[in-house]
């Protein structure tokens, strides 16, 4: 049994200003699963639906997003919900000790004029039956020592630390109640390659020691291919292809798979990089039957009536292209 | 050492420079105006009999010279400064010869308690329900609050004193009409004193919190739905960390541009509350103020806009001491 799964996820962002109504379809009709002990990755260009599918799992869902449609079902333990029919104080006892985020941007998250130890101390403090500031922050110590980050800096204010640092830290604060799966949006932009690599290392050894579920969102590749065990592609709100990290780059099936897969640099490889014809489409107003068919250099005219189906092609290998099916 | 040369001394002389500037500017301003305290004390001397114009001359002459008033005004300008730096601020020119410094030893306890407290409470207030109002931004109470600070807020406040007035004082006799104390009370320690003190002054405080907690409101609310929407608010919230600590954060990380203006507005109550004091008939130094403005009594109005200059500069030096401590991103080095 996965540890999350969703099923037939349609979560669209719907704006209705003076009678106009817009609706972005950034979630349409997503199924799939999460398991344990792995690090699923969720690739995709800039506006694909990336972060709000990742939301929409942590059951974020703050107007104007509105699910409109489907189940996200966490079952661990014989715990076994759907996360939108929770109260609110059970999904208060979720979040953070059976699944945690890590915002994008997340310069910013820590609160600038309170050192970083209260921040540990006010976000474990709804976790813990007996608050002891002493106990805790032994744990919160120890929590640091395992992830190499010095212990001094609970005492240092969020501006005292670099970029990276803080990151580092933010990575800390979200897995410092052993969550069962980490969700990280973006964990490794605005940050140098240096520091992108420390910090991938610090994801990758959580996910070790701890042998719990990353849901990683980036749209770089790169990452993805050191980071992930399982990577979902999605284009325009709809995952098109999902499959062992190692079969999406050796084998892509989806022809914009293969286009993000070859649009990679190799090393010694001088040859001319080409891109996928066209533009990504907006999401307010998606083309009919399978979203890639406009830019698809392989579209046949079934592919722009109907909308293909996400189907298991091999074990483990899934794939929603009419050409392939 | 090294936080006192390169910190603490620069503002200290800022804060000479600026009492310094301000003081000159409220010694010449005063000489500007239209009114001569000589004349006051003439015309009100003439409307009761006639005098031999002579005499009338001999007196302008003598009151001229008792007031220090026939010299030179770079003269009165430095001897004014030797006297000031005793301490001594010269003799009220439309109350000769009471001292200055008395006149305004007997108004200041009045207005001081009275704004002090009235300001800090209006600010407290404001900042609390600001902060509420805008966290709880979808509850009907917080709708309610908004609509009734926003009808507030636009009311002058001699008119808010003046429907105070009449409600509590005339038409219920809750408050009394006029004064800072009962009459025939004598200062004292007394708990019959303090009551009294506390009764008279009372409409006043209220007609000034009402009206000043408008703008603190709005204030706290905007930068609190700024800060609702900031990264570290949004992430705190999305990991459940308690509302009260929240509510902390809110207030902490909205702190800074508050205390700032707290700490100007409280050291311009020196100059008191003009409009309150005469509508109450308050004892303070608004009400002095505007009587000396009217009879053109230069010593008094330079005294308290002395008063005022230092509470304003020390305000701002005090608060400018205080930032470190309010918000750890300042530091000096």
């Amino acid at each position: 049994m996965p540890i999350v799964s969703a099923k037939n996820l349609r979560a669209y962002y719907i704006v209705d200003v003076y009678g106009f109504k817009r609706t972005v379809k950034a979630v349409d009709d997503i199924s799939m699963e999460i398991n344990e002990n792995e690090i699923l990755g969720l690739a995709g260009e800039s506006g694909c639906g990336k972060s709000t599918l990742m939301k929409v799992l942590l059951g974020l869902v703050i107007a104007p997003l509105k699910v409109l449609n489907g189940q996200v079902i966490y079952s661990f333990n014989g715990f076994e919900k759907n996360i939108f029919e929770l109260s609110e104080k059970e999904l208060e006892n979720l979040k953070w000790e059976v699944f945690s985020y890590i915002p994008q941007g997340s310069m910013n998250i820590l609160n600038p004029t309170r050192k970083i130890g209260d921040t540990f101390f006010d976000f474990m403090e709804p976790h813990m039956e007996k608050f002891d500031k002493k106990y805790v922050r032994e744990i919160i110590i120890q929590h640091l020592g395992n992830l190499d980050l010095p212990a001094e800096i609970l005492e240092s204010f969020p501006h005292q630390l670099s970029g990276g640092m803080k990151q580092r830290v933010t990575i800390a604060l979200a897995t410092i109640l052993k969550p069962r799966i980490i969700f990280a949006d973006e964990p490794t932009t605005a940050l140098d390659v240096v520091v992108q690599r420390d910090v991938i290392q610090l994801l990758k050894n959580i996910q070790k020691n701890s042998k719990n579920t990353i849901v990683l969102v980036t749209h770089d590749m790169a990452i993805h291919a050191n980071l992930a065990t399982r990577i979902a592609v999605m284009y325009a709100g709809k995952i098109i292809e999902i499959a062992q990290t190692k079969d999406i780059f050796k084998n892509p099936l989806h022809p914009y798979t293969k286009y993000l897969i070859s649009s990679l640099p190799k090393i010694g490889d001088k040859t001319y990089k080409k891109s996928i014809p066209g533009a990504p489409p907006s999401l307010a107003n998606p083309p009919e039957g399978c979203r890639f068919h406009p830019r698809c250099p392989e579209a046949k005219k079934e592919c722009s009536e109907s909308v293909p189906e996400l189907i298991e092609l091999e074990t483990g290998h899934k794939v929603a292209c009419f050409r392939i099916n | 050492m090294n936080l006192l040369k390169s910190y603490i001394f620069p503002r200290l002389v800022q804060w000479v420079i600026v009492i310094l500037i301000g003081t000159t500017v409220t010694f010449i301003i005063p000489r500007f105006s239209p009114v001569n305290p000589v004349d006051v004390v003439m015309a009100s001397l003439a409307s009761y009999q006639t005098t031999d114009p002579q005499a009338m001359l001999k007196l302008k002459e003598s009151l001229e010279d008792m007031m220090g008033l026939n010299e030179n005004i770079f003269v009165q300008y430095f001897k004014f400064w030797g006297r000031l730096l005793k301490g001594d601020l010269g003799p009220s020119l439309a109350r000769f010869p009471i001292p200055v410094i008395r006149v305004i030893g007997n108004a200041m306890p009045w207005t001081i308690s009275l704004l002090l407290i009235a300001t800090i409470l209006g600010w407290l207030l404001g900042m609390v329900l600001g902060t509420f109002a805008a966290y709880y931004s979808h509850k009907s109470w917080s709708k309610i609050l908004q609509v009734v600070i926003m009808a507030l807020y636009p009311v002058p406040y001699y008119v808010m004193a003046l429907i105070l007035l009449m409600i509590f004082a005339y038409i219920f006799p809750i408050f009394p009409l006029f004064g800072g104390v009962g009459i025939g009370l004598k200062p004292s320690l007394s708990l019959n004193f303090i009551l009294s003190v506390i009764k008279h002054g009372f409409l006043p405080a209220v007609s000034i919190i009402l009206v000043s907690i408008g703008w603190r409101f709005m204030s706290q609310r905007a930068l609190t739905s700024t800060l609702l929407s900031s990264d570290f608010i949004v992430y705190a919230r999305i990991a459940g960390v308690r509302n009260r600590k929240i509510l902390f954060y809110l207030f902490r990380n909205s702190l800074l541009p508050q205390a700032t203006d707290l700490a100007l507005s409280l050291g311009g109550i020196f100059s008191g509350a003009l409009i309150t004091e005469v509508v109450f008939s308050y004892p303070g130094l608004g009400q002095i103020l505007y009587s000396a403005i009217l009879q053109g009594d230069y010593n008094l109005v330079i005294g308290i806009s002395v008063f005022s200059i230092i509470g304003v500069a020390t305000g701002a030096l005090i608060i400018d001491l205080l930032y470190p401590f309010l918000d750890p991103r300042i530091r000096y080095s």
